[in-house]
């Protein structure tokens, strides 16, 4: 809002507007293009379904007939654009063995990856910006190598052990969180927290490392440049040079570094999801992997794709408004 | 100094390499120096505490934590490295070729990566196994198919970089062929990337192929690797929860080492071209690296 | 403390009461020091110089010697490694040698501002340079946002930049150097110092350019009352806008008076080369004749006088050490044989 009446005040209207358009268009071939990719795996892979559907003593026939209602003859192109169709609708369609629509089965669960994933995120944005600034202004010092040494260690270690750690920890030993289970946000919001809490931390680890590292040279690099001197003998505090002048152009490569992290803190979620026992997307994705169940796959992987082109937009925005001299050219 | 000294100036990072090669000297010979068959089962001895004849334990199988542990290095480290393969051959062959090739084959390859980039690893592996079937190859397909972005982007970065140097323009001025001005002057200034970045895609790899062991996609019992011992630790966690501790370390310390490598070769040197080595150029630099590979036009 | 409006009147009556303007700003024997790989070395060795209301006074020399440094230490903000080893300046009676960063904080902008060379590296990037200006008002001079935007307007159009609102909202890229430079005067005298720093602020401008600015820095002088430190390697620059001038080499004033003095009847060997060099006087004399020798790097300089080795007029006794001395037309010169020499100026173009 403040940006739009800033930009009517300014008389520049049009620019954000142009630029939501260069965005989308860049952005059209990248979702059609990840979509095609979605639908091509699952689509093109053997599938025997409509035999193991059939059954022992499925006739060529019946087999025939069983492809046929699950329009599993048609030419892929067709398929492919009927499905997007459908999905742009809202309709995933519907298990093959459950006969439970796709749509209904991803929205009980997904929220759960979701809620991870943005607690995942929060703290590996608080961890990564604390820690990349406080290296960066104390650079050489026991401080910038002890982040440093951390964020080796966060980015080398695997997220699944990392969790089992925690669990032992953190839910065992001490009974700091619990260690397994969900709590819907109706009954108690610090419920909720609790029991996502250690799930989000064990995302968040490597992220916060990237983000610390990337933070941490861009801002060393720009305390270096000449407008540093430029605002410091104007006599501002230091807390206002690095945070409203150097911050705004370091944090970029940081911002960008987010974005590219969106899709594994999703897909890390089903990692959590097995060491926390929460009831979300990545338990059935698993199973319905085992089963062949590719209508509840290819749901789930658009949804996901959908959260993390959403995230990209978000970012790409927030990359504009921080650095308006590349937006503008 | 020796090239070895040049390479390893600190202590920390001769540690690393060391490291390095224990863990692949155990990958190849793994088999031979354990101790006891990993596969054997001793009934009665299930989760058996540190002793002379079991130093880290059994499992709930009654089988050898630590000859477990030692042959999990050849399935873990080998199928990471096939995956970083392909990657490797999946994303820097295009990777060079798309600043030379037509506009718009460039643009099709770049939005390719960057559909590539937006699905989520796992689910994407979930996916091919949903299709092609839950086994090692398919695994660790998958996996190297979501490290092909990374390949991609960095060793185009690298070869905008180069590419737009005088040298190269000189080249094709004095009439070498595209291919020529490639083989001869490009790839000689890439590989050293190449290698670099390898190392430390192997680290992710190793996450990778561990994490989905872990899932109990792409793979099968009994042969363990680290990940899906874990993945058994886990359930047993109640009963034994030191058990954990080790097929994670020994991820933990194989990925570190990795990285400490490959981290050593970026700290000297300047940050343009080298940071893109740490993570993909962003968007704009890339923008700005194909606008001043455009000057000289090789069409 | 600064009148924004001095009117007519002022200065008539200020003639009466005193017989020169207050002095504003006196430096003492400042000397700084570099952290170099051998230890720590002595770039810039007892300067002193001072500088009265309205008064602007011109630091030349090449570079490195230590002209730059000089006003950097003035500012407060010298570049990592150099130290201030010695000496004092005094700004309206407050030490800024002895100053912390609180005590930096509440002196800048209030009593002194800065301009620098290459204005576009000297402004945020990614701000609009309206909004700088802005910030500055608001920040240190206390006014509400709406009062500050108001202000900063004006102040733009103070110094001349058309379309004042629409420069606020252009970004450094998008504006010319000169426009650039006006922006930063402007940041510089938002709160109405006393002194003004400027260090190389024409060096990056075009001919046309650089006296458009030099002319609105005079009219500051005139109006504001504003003392201005002018740091240059160009002499035509410093001619047009200073009164006195002060010459540096390395790292120590070897010539300070009146700037037509100097320039006309120069006192000290090096200042009467430095004019053969960059001052041209008119079209015949365009020829470009150089120093031999060059300017002696950090630690390189000699005991005694530094400038001898390429002095045309050395003797044995230019060996040992020297301080200021008296010059005539009321300056001072370091120089032991400046009495004997006849000296060549140059015209006032």
């Amino acid at each position: 809002m403040a940006v739009l009446a800033l930009s009517l005040r300014q008389g520049r209207i049009s620019a954000p507007f142009r630029w939501l358009g260069a965005e989308i268009l860049r952005f059209v071939p990248v979702v059609l293009l990840s979509t095609l990719i979605t639908f091509g795996i699952t689509a093109l892979a053997p599938d025997d379904t409509a035999a193991q559907i059939a059954g022992q003593g499925g006739t060529p026939a019946q087999i025939a007939a069983i492809n046929h209602r699950l329009g599993l003859d048609r030419s892929f192109p067709d398929r492919y654009a009927s499905w997007l169709w459908h999905a742009l609708h809202g309709n995933l369609g519907v298990s093959y063995f459950t006969q439970i629509p796709v749509t209904a089965s991803i929205e009980q669960r997904f929220p759960v990856d979701l809620s991870i994933a943005l607690f995942a995120l929060l703290f590996s944005v608080v961890g990564g910006v604390v820690g990349g600034l406080l290296a960066a202004t104390h650079p050489g010092g026991l401080l910038d190598r002890s982040i440093t040494a951390l964020g080796s260690i966060a980015l080398a270690i695997p997220e699944f052990w990392l969790a089992i750690l925690l669990v032992i920890f953190l839910a065992v030993k001490i009974r700091l969180f619990p260690a397994t289970g969900y709590v819907t946000t109706s009954s108690s919001l610090v419920d909720w927290a609790r029991h996502l809490v250690l799930a989000s931390v064990t995302l968040a680890a490597p992220v916060a490392a990237v983000i610390a590292r990337q933070l941490r040279i861009s801002t060393l690099n720009e305390l270096d440049e000449n407008y540093v001197t430029g605002v410091l003998v104007r006599g501002f505090s230091g807390r206002r040079i690095l945070f409203k002048h150097v911050l705004r152009n370091s944090a970029a490569p940081a911002v960008a570094t987010i974005g590219i992290s969106m899709p594994s803190l999703l897909g890390g979620a089903v990692i959590a999801e097995t060491v926390f026992a929460l009831p979300g997307v990545g338990q059935l994705a698993i199973d319905s992997a085992q089963a062949h169940d590719i209508p509840v796959i290819q749901g789930i992987l658009l949804v996901t794709i959908g959260v993390v082109l959403l995230s990209n937009l978000t970012v790409d925005a927030l990359l504009g408004w921080l650095r308006p001299g590349v937006r503008r050219s | 100094m020796s090239l070895l000294g040049r390479a390893l100036p600190t202590a920390y990072l001769r540690l690393a390499a060391g490291v390095v090669v224990f863990m692949f000297a155990l990958a190849a010979f793994g088999g031979l120096i354990a101790p006891r068959n990993p596969l054997a089962q001793g009934a009665g001895d299930a989760f058996a505490g540190s002793s002379w004849a079991h130093p880290l334990g059994t499992d709930f199988l009654g089988r050898d934590t630590l000859s477990r542990l030692i042959t999990g290095a050849r399935p873990s480290l080998l199928s990471a490295a096939v995956a970083v393969a392909i990657g490797l051959l999946g994303g820097a062959i295009p990777g060079m070729a798309s600043v030379f090739l037509a506009r718009r084959v460039e643009y099709v390859l770049m939005r390719a990566v960057d559909a590539l980039m937006t699905i989520p690893p796992i689910i994407f592996a979930i996916a091919v196994v949903a299709g092609f079937g839950n086994g090692l190859d398919q695994a660790v397909i998958a996996i190297g198919i979501l490290l092909v972005p990374r390949f991609f982007r960095i060793v185009r970065a690298e070869t905008l970089t180069f590419a737009s140097a005088q040298y190269v323009e000189a080249a094709t001025l004095l009439g070498a062929s595209k291919t020529d001005v490639l083989r001869r002057h490009v790839w000689r200034k890439v590989l050293p990337t190449l290698a670099v970045i390898s190392a430390s895609t192997m680290g992710y790899a190793v996450l990778g192929i561990s994490g989905l062991a872990f899932l109990g996609l792409g793979e099968l019992a009994p042969a363990a690797s680290w990940g899906s011992m874990l993945s058994t630790d886990l359930t047993y966690l109640y009963q034994a929860p030191w058990a954990a501790i080790w097929p994670g370390l020994a991820i933990f310390v194989t990925v570190w080492a990795l990285n400490a490598l490959s981290d050593s070769v970026h700290r000297g040197a300047p940050l343009s071209g080298r940071a893109a080595a740490v993570e993909p150029a962003s968007p704009e630099e890339e923008e700005e690296l194909t606008e001043r590979a455009r000057v000289p036009q090789y069409v | 403390m600064s009148g924004s409006l001095p009117g007519p009147g002022l200065s008539a009556s200020r003639e009466s009461l005193e017989p020169r303007p207050e002095l504003v700003l006196r430096v003492r024997g400042l000397s700084v020091e570099v952290a170099t790989a051998s230890g720590r070395i002595e770039a810039v060795r007892g300067v002193g110089f001072e500088l009265r209301r309205g008064e602007a006074i011109g630091l030349v020399g090449e570079s490195g010697s230590g002209k730059t440094l000089t006003c950097r230490a003035v500012l407060g903000a010298l570049p990592a490694g150099c130290v201030l080893s010695g000496g004092t300046i005094e700004l309206d009676g407050v030490d800024l040698a002895a100053l912390d960063r609180s005590g930096w904080t509440s002196v800048r902008s209030t009593r002194v501002g800065a301009v620098f060379q290459d204005p576009a590296s000297y402004l945020n990037p990614s701000l609009p340079v309206g909004e700088q200006l802005a910030e500055v008002i608001r920040v240190k001079g206390g006014k509400r946002r709406a009062a500050a935007r108001g202000r900063a307007l004006e102040l733009l159009a103070t110094m001349h930049l058309h379309r004042p609102a629409h420069v606020y909202q252009q970004i450094p890229a998008e504006l010319s150097g000169g426009m650039l430079q006006r922006v930063m005067i402007a940041i510089a005298v938002a709160c109405d110092p006393v002194l003004l720093v400027a260090d190389e602020a024409t060096t990056a401008l075009d001919l046309t350019t650089q006296r458009e600015v030099i002319d609105l820095l005079s009219e500051l002088r005139e109006r504001l009352g504003l003392a201005v430190v002018f740091v240059s390697h160009d002499l035509a620059a410093v001619a047009e806008l200073c009164d006195r001038v002060a010459v540096f080499y390395a790292g120590e004033v070897v010539e300070i008076g009146d700037t037509v003095s100097v320039i006309s009847a120069p006192s000290h060997p090096y200042t009467e080369a430095l004019l053969r060099v960059g001052f041209l006087g008119s079209e015949e004399e365009a020829a470009l004749e150089v120093i031999p020798g060059r300017h002696p790097r950090l630690g390189e300089a000699s005991a005694g006088c530094r400038f001898a080795p390429r002095c045309a007029h050395r003797r044995e006794s230019c060996s040992r050490p020297l301080g200021l001395t008296p010059a005539p037309a009321g300056g001072r010169v370091r120089c032991l044989r400046s009495p004997e020499l006849a000296l060549v100026g140059a015209e006032l173009g």
